[in-house]
């Protein structure tokens, strides 16, 4: 299985000027590898990422994930499919303040009411997994930015989606808990998972199956 | 997510902004309960004429049938600052209200006789014996005059037709045994409290409906003579007094008529409903900020929800919890403090009694129903507005 890209566009318009962003793209990314994307800050990398998962919409193009056109989805379908299929991690962890650890991770799990006994169980799992069983009541201000981005990591995997895009997941944590991350990510690759790593991080580009850069909309495969 | 899962959600995520409209709301309940109670308050002391800054330009001066009515207002015109005498019938008889119309009611007023009076809409003649002509507002609580709080419900609006079981206490000898006896009144006529000088529970009835009724109460034998009374103006409030001694030297009894200065009322009244609308004003300012904040540190916590797989119908329903819980929490907390305030004055300051299992409603609980529904409508009318806008701040998150 994979996620196919054809001829994806996306623009910005501001002030009437026009901003290419991704300029028809067309790339497979297959399930089992850890993919990683590098590139200027303002290339688009994020905007990659964010068009994947159709938080932001296309101008031109498709996206096919499990045989689904996914930016012909309506509201209802795409988030349900979101909420199944993809995981998301955030370069600023972005958890909700007012819930604590374990809150923030089941949250994605309440839509669907998948929150029973079995995803309970899951939970306690994850959270073990991740290094943070002893602070599940915890609030995410209380927590170190290596912490943090465990628990988005954990969110992210809550649902157990095939897809996680990770958007400069080790821009904030230390080395350490860097190569911890990058490890964890290449364990997931070995459950048939496709991880897409948007980087500026040169030093984790070692752990990567398959490297692209994006530069002035184009993607282009980057040999190692 | 179940409707447990929304609530605990939206308790969480509101904790703050729940605490400020709870407590805004209570402030603002109370400031429009303040606001009504107090120009009640005001209004029903300024009706009372106990405050002694009115004008008492009237007065009743009561005198013995041994004298002749001639020589009385005589002795009176003599009395400088005396500017008028009424030298009609004036007879003035206490009348106990029972009914009107088949309601009961209970209450206590004055029959007077002043055929000479311009006012405008007065009936010239009484047709029947037992025609009277009242004022438009009539106070029918039971002694007005020790009576400090006057229910703004207890004033009586009358008008032509109304018919009046009333009756009178006939004294039956020197030891003030006395009998009630009953009389049906005709209100015939109204005039407007607003536009003359009169005493608010005063109606005037014809001559021979007066002397029927005095003759009957007062027998002739129990006082001797017959008593008579005659209306006074007096020049200016400021010579009340001197008037007074000088009537009462002369032997005469002498009692105040009270004068309600109604320009004063009136403004009182503007002046409560200009500060009802600037309070309304500054409550639909107030929600609108107050909401708009709060939908503005929503952003980002709804950008998240989205990129975790919630859609918009699904948000709009988080929202809709948190709207009920905030709109519910905060006006059950506001009445409540607002029941409790009202019960601890009523026993501290009026010492009534707080009976419990009755229901206590503040005076002005429309005034206050109405302030709800206000706010009701401006918080969901502002909630939708910023749903609307939040809708349209997608990709914001990084």
């Amino acid at each position: 299985m994979e996620i196919i890209i054809s001829n994806l566009t996306k623009k910005y318009f501001k002030k009437n000027k026009k901003n290419i962003v991704l300029d028809n793209i067309n790339v497979n990314f297959k399930y089992g590898k850890l993919y990683m994307i590098i590139g200027k800050s303002g290339a688009g990398k994020t905007s990659l990422l964010k068009c994947i998962s159709q938080i932001t919409k296309i101008d031109y193009g498709n996206i096919m994930i499990k045989n689904i056109v996914v930016n012909k989805l309506n509201d209802k379908e795409l988030s349900n499919f979101r909420n199944n299929n993809i995981g998301f991690i955030f370069q600023n962890y972005n958890l909700l303040d007012f819930l604590t650890v374990e809150e923030n991770v089941i949250l994605p799990s309440l839509k669907n009411k998948k929150y029973c006994n079995k995803s309970k169980k899951r939970l306690e799992n994850l959270l073990e997994y991740v290094g943070l069983k002893d602070k599940s009541e915890y609030f995410p201000t209380e927590l170190s930015g290596g912490e943090q981005q465990r628990v988005a990591i954990a969110r992210a995997l809550i649902n157990d989606p095939d897809i996680i895009l990770a958007d400069e997941p080790t821009g904030n944590i230390d080395n350490e808990n860097k190569d911890n991350i990058i490890k964890l990510f290449k364990k997931l690759t070995q459950e048939n998972k496709c991880i897409i790593v948007v980087t500026h991080d040169n030093e984790i580009l070692k752990y990567a199956d398959e490297i692209y850069t994006l530069n002035k909309g184009k993607l282009d495969k980057y040999d190692k | 997510m179940t409707n447990s899962d929304k609530i605990k959600y939206c308790t969480k995520s509101g904790k703050k902004y729940y605490k400020q409209f709870m407590i805004f709301i209570t402030l603002l309940s109370i400031l429009i309960i303040g606001i009504f109670t107090f120009k009640n308050v005001l209004l029903s002391y300024l009706y009372n004429g106990i405050m002694k800054q009115y004008n008492y330009n009237y007065a009743f001066v009561t005198y013995s049938s041994i004298d002749k009515k001639e020589d009385v207002i005589n002795n009176l015109n003599k009395i400088n600052h005396i500017k008028e005498t009424f030298n009609d019938y004036e007879n003035e008889i206490s009348i106990y209200l029972e009914k009107i119309d088949d309601k009961e009611y209970k209450g206590s007023f004055y029959l007077v006789g002043k055929s000479n009076l311009d006012l405008k809409k007065m009936s010239k003649y009484y047709q029947n014996n037992n025609d009277i002509i009242c004022p438009a507002n009539f106070y029918y609580s039971d002694d007005i005059e020790k009576n400090k709080f006057i229910k703004r419900s207890d004033v009586l609006k009358l008008s032509r037709g109304n018919r009046f079981k009333t009756y009178y206490y006939k004294i039956l000898d020197k030891n003030d045994n006395s009998i009630k006896t009953n009389l049906e009144l005709n209100v015939i006529d109204i005039f407007s409290n607003g536009n003359y000088e009169i005493d608010e529970n005063i109606c005037y009835a014809s001559r021979s409906l007066l002397t029927e009724i005095f003759n009957n109460a007062y027998p002739i034998d129990y006082f001797g003579n017959q008593i008579d009374s005659l209306m006074i103006s007096i020049d200016n409030s400021k010579n009340h007094q001197y008037v007074k001694e000088k009537v009462e030297s002369l032997g005469y009894d002498f009692s105040d008529v009270y004068y309600i200065d109604y320009s004063f009322i009136n403004s009182i009244k503007k002046l409560s409903v200009l500060l009802m609308i600037l309070s309304i004003f500054f409550v639909i300012l107030l929600i609108i900020n107050m909401n708009k904040k709060r939908y503005y540190d929503k952003i980002k916590e709804f950008n998240i929800l989205r990129t975790i797989g919630y859609s918009n119908k699904e948000i709009k329903s988080i929202l809709t919890s948190d709207i009920i819980i905030i709109l519910s929490s905060s006006i059950i907390i506001s009445f409540v403090v607002i029941i409790l305030l009202i019960c601890i004055i009523k026993l501290i300051i009026y010492n009534y009694p707080f009976i419990i299992g009755k229901l206590v409603l503040p005076y002005n609980y429309k005034s206050l129903i109405l302030f709800y529904l206000i706010y009701t409508i401006i918080f969901i009318g502002s909630s939708k507005i910023y749903y609307l806008k939040l809708l349209k701040a997608q990709d914001k998150i990084k």
